[in-house]
């Protein structure tokens, strides 16, 4: 499996790559999603969803991905009449936002490790906790910064395939 | 020389009856699946590859299965036992059991207590909010006798990760039926760290 492109996260003013689906949770306990189209390797679920932390509440707030019917998909798609924003009350766990240098690449999943991880823990879409876990420190100056993937295939297809 | 020979007639046997087996009971690569591995593992497609895979593994892999029959047979017969009866590896289902329920509950409770609000407005103010489907489902298998419980499981699903599972599930006749799950939370593992 290749290594996955992160979910974003505006919180506390600034961007971060969020290494967390909370979309498979929604999935898990029994809501509906449309079946997303996986035309790239880097990108198994076939969408990314941009989320934001507002007054501790989790909202998804954007949501790009294909259809295996070949359409594009956005939040309105997935749940019609909350186009703007959905505030993720499923979701009780665990958020990991990867900081610094990268130490070790995994070239799969969300596998690799940084040189901290800032850890927001949820209880039914509420923000309870946060935790700074420091994996360690690169010792390479030129290890890069933030969250990345190496490579990815995109599988070509055409409007309309089915898999 | 007798004993010799014997045991690696044997050994043949098997080889011939696993290769058969084998090829009756397993499935080629799909062209979907091929590209997929093919992209994982860009390796597949060259020569060496190829001949490591297609000639050199499968006549170590027989001369292994002549000299060391006993085992091979043992491996396969665990292989068979740990697969279900249509011979794969049965998925396990989660289910709840008697000893995961927590308290017996009316339909009013539950939807006054699990009724979501936003400040936003990012969710209907309904039971369960944008999960209001799975409530109104549960509700619709409900029959007369049946007792609503909310329950919490500790699950070791299939991809060999504890969650702690937590919802509402029908007892009809006293035991667990239908249910929905509210949370679903990862135990993580301690690595000491």
């Amino acid at each position: 499996m290749t290594a996955q492109i992160s979910e974003k996260l505006l919180f506390e003013g600034e961007k971060h790559a969020m290494c967390t689906n909370p979309l498979g949770d929604y999935c898990a306990l029994g809501g509906e999603l449309p079946n997303f189209a996986s035309n790239r390797t880097a990108l198994w679920r076939g969408y990314v969803g941009t989320w934001e932390i507002i007054n501790d509440r989790l909202y998804l707030v954007e949501l790009h991905g294909e259809l295996e019917s070949g359409e594009d998909a956005n939040l309105e798609t997935v749940f019609p009449g909350y186009g703007d924003r959905v505030f993720a009350h499923w979701y009780s766990g665990t958020i990991r936002l990867p900081q610094g240098k990268i130490l070790e690449y995994v070239h799969m999943g969300y596998g690799s490790t940084y040189e901290r991880d800032l850890l927001l823990e949820f209880k039914k879409g509420v923000l309870t906790s946060r935790l700074v876990k420091v994996n360690g420190i690169s010792k390479d100056e030129n290890a890069s910064e933030g969250y990345g993937i190496g490579a990815m295939t995109v599988f070509p297809r055409e409007k309309g395939d089915q898999p | 020389m007798i004993y010799l020979y014997s045991y690696l007639s044997i050994g043949a046997v098997v080889l011939v009856v696993m290769y058969v087996t084998h090829k009756f009971s397993s499935k080629s690569e799909s062209d979907g699946l091929k590209d997929i591995l093919d992209a994982m593992n860009p390796e597949r497609k060259k020569l060496s590859y190829r001949v490591i895979n297609n000639c050199l593994v499968p006549v170590l892999a027989s001369v292994i299965a002549i000299l060391f029959w006993p085992a091979v047979l043992y491996m396969k017969i665990k292989d068979m036992r740990d697969k279900g009866p249509g011979g794969r590896f049965e998925e396990k289902v989660f289910g709840v059991r008697k000893a995961d329920l927590l308290a017996k509950r009316t339909i009013q409770q539950i939807e006054s207590d699990e009724v979501i609000e936003d400040p936003l407005g990012a969710v209907p103010a309904l039971p369960f909010g944008h999960l209001n489907k799975c409530w109104k489902n549960l509700l619709a298998q409900m029959m007369d006798g049946d007792e609503l419980w909310s329950f919490k499981s500790e699950w070791d699903g299939n991809w060999c990760r504890t969650e702690i599972r937590s919802g509402y599930v029908l007892v009809r006749e006293g035991s667990p039926e239908a249910f929905i799950l509210t949370a679903r939370v990862l135990v993580e593992k301690d690595d000491g760290g």
